[in-house]
This record gives structure tokens, C-alpha cells and sequence, in this order.
């Protein structure tokens, strides 16, 4: 408790209203947040206006986390200090359990704030979810509204019927398993 | 009040409340086939896909496997990676230069764009030393690759720069062309033997793939195409049936042909450029069976030897024509010009397409450049509307 008084916190409000105290260190893991403290216009409490309470509260995770890899690796021998393996392992569980809108959330979140480190693991999720899909998939999964008339929708799926056909090699090596 | 409105926003935020920057960032790392088929998803991701990989660039989408004369791996080259595997994700790219490991050639793996998994490819029967040729194909048309090897010892190609009548000589007496070829469908290689034309020269990158088809330079006033397989048979590009081992489609060329350069395709186009880059011809495949073709000259291109791969492609969008240009150098201009030889205006290579409309006006100043004519003659000028009877120029 002592030692996290000592250290430097920053208030940030998000777009209900409610107000998260972090540390300094925690919130210059965001590039946006950081230029901001740097140019010390940040004295009063920031707002964060297109982040919702719930995503912001991930958002702190993420960089508690990131402060947290940082201030150990710069200590050597630390058993904390992760490998590759164990830092997609980390990903993988942080981003476990989140929902399409969430995600989104988050993406959104992360590319105001400028972390690159958790957009590029939202955008993985995204581009994991999406993989191997057809649209009929997509747009249940995302709630996207199929604006496009049968005929014109029909039209656009013969100029690409290729890329609906299964791969027949594909489909020969799963069968033989 | 605005958090109020922005939560009530924020509940129902989903994909489509993502800005066009943070979709791309996905639909970047996707597979080219995966998107092609996301397409239909609404008329938002169409754009957005549309816009990143325009229908020009997808369709060139035809990656091979590159073979050096010695036999050696050069790798996957996906045919227009900057454009279809952004810099996030070129894995392909990285796979190639993985694949130039010396080490590496014992056992050969492909790289299936559609799918992106490395393929394993079964033990060369004939050692590290037979002459792979190509593998080319395009995602677009056919899900399935084939790899072509010659079974002859191909001569190395610096040698023919020099010495390229002996080489022709030497080659004439060989009857047949004994290939092998590799289909990803069914995992075996399968030898064929294919018919040479009168005069054959059998060279390293001589025989290649476009679209499931496979064309052959067997004279110097001849280029010959084979089909090998049903599957392709259906895409109407069978110029020649290999079983029957007759010529269909004959290509009459002018006297600038040297017989010693290269094919290549790309987008469906089959192209020939010399062994010095000097002249570069194209053929539009699709109209092959109609003996409908363009040619380019480069006579004057000396200048920029080195740049073998030039060309033009040219489509009408909207009213508009449209030329694309590959393989440009920064030191020229394009320069349009209109049937009376009026110039029209000039733009710079340095973006890959030219539209009319966009022309920058062409003024006195630029008097001093020296004009080449690049584009000067359509072989079958029926065929073309108005709007394309617009002769490219090149500037030095």
C-alpha cells in the first residue's frame, strides 16, 4: 500500500461516467495516454469518452500486465520474464471468453488509445473467428445486415465461385485422419 | 448526456462499427480465397475488399514456384505479394526466403496460396539433379497446383545469351519433350511427352502454367499450348491436346522475335521477353483460341535493361481506360497519346494506374523529351473500341 502511494496516479473516466485510479506507469502503456501525461495536460481527470467502463476495466488489465513484464524483465533471472510460447499462451487466455461486440469494444478501445500490443492480439481473435467462415457466418456472428439484394448477392457469389468451392485436397487429408 | 448516448451506442457496437482502418487491419490477415468470399457478406466489406484488392491485381493473383537453372529452389513468389499479402502477413514471401537456404532443396514444399499451409512434396525420384521448370497457376481458376519438370538437361541460360544458335541446334534433334508433372490433386508425378514444334528449344522457363494450361515456345515464330487435364479442360483453355499432339493455336510473330527469351504469365496474359529485356510481347490467353493477340514492342528500351518484366494492361471501368503498368522504372513518364498522335497528357509510372480523366496536361516544357513509341500498333483494331485507340508512349 505504501509503496503504491509513493507512485504517480492518474484518473481516467470513461464513457459512463465511471473513474478508474491506475498508475502512471500502468497508463503510459497507452501511447495516447502517454503523450498526453508528457505534455502535462493531464492534471485533472481524463476522459476516455468511446470506452465503456467494462472494456476500459480489460484495457487496465492488459497494461498492468504489460507494466508488470516490463519491470521484471529489467531484473535478470526473473521467473516471470515469458517466453514467446507462454506469451501467445497469455494472449490466448486474456482474450478467451470475449464476445464478438466485445472484441470489437476493444478493438475500438485499443486503437484510440494506441496499444499496439492489444490491438494486434484483438485483431488476431478477429481474424481467428473469422477464419474458415462463409458469410452467412459472418453476418450471424457480427449481426451485419445483409444489405445486398438476392439477385445482386447471387451475382457476386458466382463471380467468386471459386473461393466457395471446397479444396478437395484439404477435404482428402481431414477424411483419412 | 453524451455518456448516456454514447453507451446506448456502444451496447450495440459490432463489427460493422468498426472504421474501415480497423477492418482492413483484419481482412489484411486473411487468405486471399477466404475474401473473395466475404465479398458477399454486405455491400460495406464488398467495397472495402474491392478497394484493397482491385479485380486487376486479384486476377494476377497467380503465384509459382521459381526453379533456378541449376535445379535450385528459389521459392514462392506470390505474383503481386505487395498488393494481396501486406506487410503484416507476407508469409509467403518469408517462406521464399527460407527456402533459398542451401540446405534446403533435399525435400521440396509449396506454399498453397488459397490455404497458406506448406505442402510437403513427395521425394524426387530422380535425386536433387532433375530440372524443375515451373509451377504456376492461379487461385483464381483452380484450386489445384502442378509442378513441370523436364527430364532433359536443360542448358544454362547465361550460356545461351552467348551461344544461342548452338543451343537451338543441339535441342532441334530432340523429338519429344519428356516431361513430368506433378498434380497436387492426386500427389503423383506423371510423365508426358509432348510433341516439340519443328525447330524446338527446350529452356528453363521455356514451358509454363497459366491457368491449368501449359504453353511451350517450340519455335521462334511459334508458341504452342497444352492442356493436361480435364479439370482444366473446362476453363476453354485447351490449345492443344497432348494426347493428340497437335498444335491448335499458332502464333504468327514478326522478325524481332529471338526465340531465346523467356514466357511468363500474369493475369492472364502470356507474355515473352527476350533474353536481354529488349522486346517484350503479350498475348491476352483468353483470346488464344481466336488468334486474337496484342503485341508490345520495346525495340528502344536499351536504356532500361535489366528491367526484363514490362507491361500494360489495359481495361475500360466506367467509361475510363484504365492502364496498369508492372515492373516500371522511375525514370520515365507515360505519355497518351490519341490516334492523330496528339498528345493527350502524361502521368508518372510511379503509380501503377492511369486514367485518362487523370492525365496530367502536357505543356511546352516538355518538349525535350524524346518520344519511343511503346504501344504502337493493335493487331485487330475491329475489336477495339474508341476509347482504347489511346497509344501509350514512353518518356526518357
Amino acid at each position: 500500500m505504501s509503496e503504491s502511494t509513493e507512485k504517480k496516479m492518474v484518473r481516467l473516466r470513461s464513457s459512463d461516467g465511471e473513474v478508474f485510479e491506475v498508475e502512471e506507469s500502468v497508463a503510459k502503456v497507452a501511447k495516447t495516454l502517454q503523450d498526453m501525461l508528457e505534455e502535462d495536460c493531464a492534471d485533472a481527470v481524463i476522459p476516455i469518452t468511446c470506452v465503456r467502463a467494462p472494456i476500459l476495466t480489460k484495457v487496465i488489465d492488459y497494461c498492468k500486465d504489460q507494466v508488470m513484464i516490463s519491470s521484471s524483465s529489467s531484473t535478470t533471472n526473473n521467473p516471470n520474464e515469458r517466453t514467446e510460447q507462454e506469451r501467445k499462451a497469455w494472449g490466448q487466455k486474456f482474450m478467451e471468453g470475449v464476445d464478438s461486440s466485445t472484441l470489437c469494444e476493444l478493438l475500438v478501445a485499443s486503437n484510440f488509445l494506441n496499444i499496439e500490443g492489444l490491438l494486434n492480439l484483438g485483431v488476431d481473435k478477429m481474424v481467428s473467428m473469422i477464419q474458415g467462415k462463409y458469410p452467412q457466418e459472418i453476418r450471424d456472428m457480427f449481426n451485419v445486415v445483409n444489405d445486398f439484394t438476392p439477385e445482386e448477392e447471387e451475382e457476386i457469389r458466382n463471380q467468386n465461385a471459386w473461393a466457395f468451392e471446397r479444396d478437395p485436397y484439404y477435404k482428402k487429408r481431414s477424411s483419412s485422419k | 448526456m453524451a455518456p448516456r448516448r454514447r453507451k446506448s451506442k456502444a451496447a450495440t457496437t459490432e463489427i460493422s462499427a468498426l472504421d474501415s482502418y480497423l477492418l482492413m487491419l483484419i481482412l489484411l490477415r486473411l487468405p486471399v480465397k477466404l475474401l473473395h468470399r466475404l465479398k458477399c457478406v454486405s455491400k460495406r466489406w464488398n467495397i472495402l475488399i474491392t478497394s484493397a484488392f482491385p479485380p486487376q491485381r486479384l486476377g494476377t493473383n497467380s503465384g509459382f514456384l521459381g526453379f533456378d537453372h541449376r535445379g535450385g529452389f528459389g521459392g514462392y513468389f506470390p505474383r503481386s505479394h505487395d498488393q494481396l499479402l501486406l506487410p503484416p502477413r507476407s508469409a509467403s514471401l518469408e517462406h521464399a526466403v527460407r527456402f533459398q537456404d542451401p540446405d534446403f532443396p533435399k525435400r521440396l514444399t509449396s506454399l498453397r496460396p488459397t490455404t497458406r499451409p506448406l505442402v510437403p512434396m513427395p521425394e524426387d525420384p530422380h535425386g536433387t539433379n532433375s530440372n524443375f521448370i515451373a509451377l504456376e497457376f492461379d487461385p483464381t481458376m483452380s484450386l489445384r497446383y502442378k509442378i513441370i519438370r523436364s527430364l532433359h538437361t536443360c542448358c544454362n541460360p547465361s550460356e545461351r545469351v552467348v551461344a544461342s544458335t548452338q543451343v537451338q541446334q543441339q535441342l532441334v534433334r530432340m523429338p519429344f519433350l519428356e516431361l513430368e508433372i506433378f498434380s497436387s490433386e492426386t500427389q503423383k508425378w506423371v510423365r508426358k511427352n509432348v510433341l516439340h514444334g519443328p525447330h524446338g528449344t527446350c529452356l528453363p522457363g521455356h514451358v509454363l502454367l497459366l491457368n491449368g494450361s501449359m504453353y511451350k515456345l517450340v519455335h521462334p515464330n511459334y508458341v504452342v499450348g497444352f492442356a493436361f487435364d480435364d479439370d482444366d479442360r473446362r476453363r476453354n483453355l485447351v490449345p492443344l491436346d497432348v494426347n493428340k499432339q497437335t498444335s491448335v493455336s499458332v502464333l504468327p510473330v514478326d522478325d524481332n522475335f529471338s526465340g531465346t527469351g523467356c514466357l511468363s504469365t500474369w493475369g492472364g496474359w502470356l507474355h515473352y521477353t527476350s533474353c536481354d529485356g529488349v522486346l517484350v510481347k503479350i498475348w491476352r490467353v483468353s483470346d488464344f483460341g481466336n488468334s486474337a493477340w496484342e503485341v508490345i514492342h520495346v525495340n528502344s528500351m536499351a536504356i532500361m535493361r535489366g528491367i526484363v518484366c514490362r507491361d500494360i494492361t489495359r481495361t475500360v471501368i466506367g467509361g475510363d481506360v484504365v492502364f496498369s503498368l508492372a515492373g516500371y522504372s522511375p525514370d520515365f513518364k507515360l505519355l497518351f497519346l490519341d490516334k492523330e498522335g496528339r498528345v493527350m497528357g502524361y502521368d508518372y509510372p510511379t503509380r501503377t494506374m492511369h486514367k485518362l480523366s487523370n492525365l496530367m496536361p502536357w505543356t511546352r516544357e516538355h518538349k525535350g523529351y524524346k518520344l519511343q513509341p511503346f504501344w504502337p500498333s493493335l493487331f485487330n483494331p475491329r475489336k477495339i473500341p474508341e476509347a482504347l485507340a489511346y497509344t501509350p508512349y514512353v518518356i526518357y
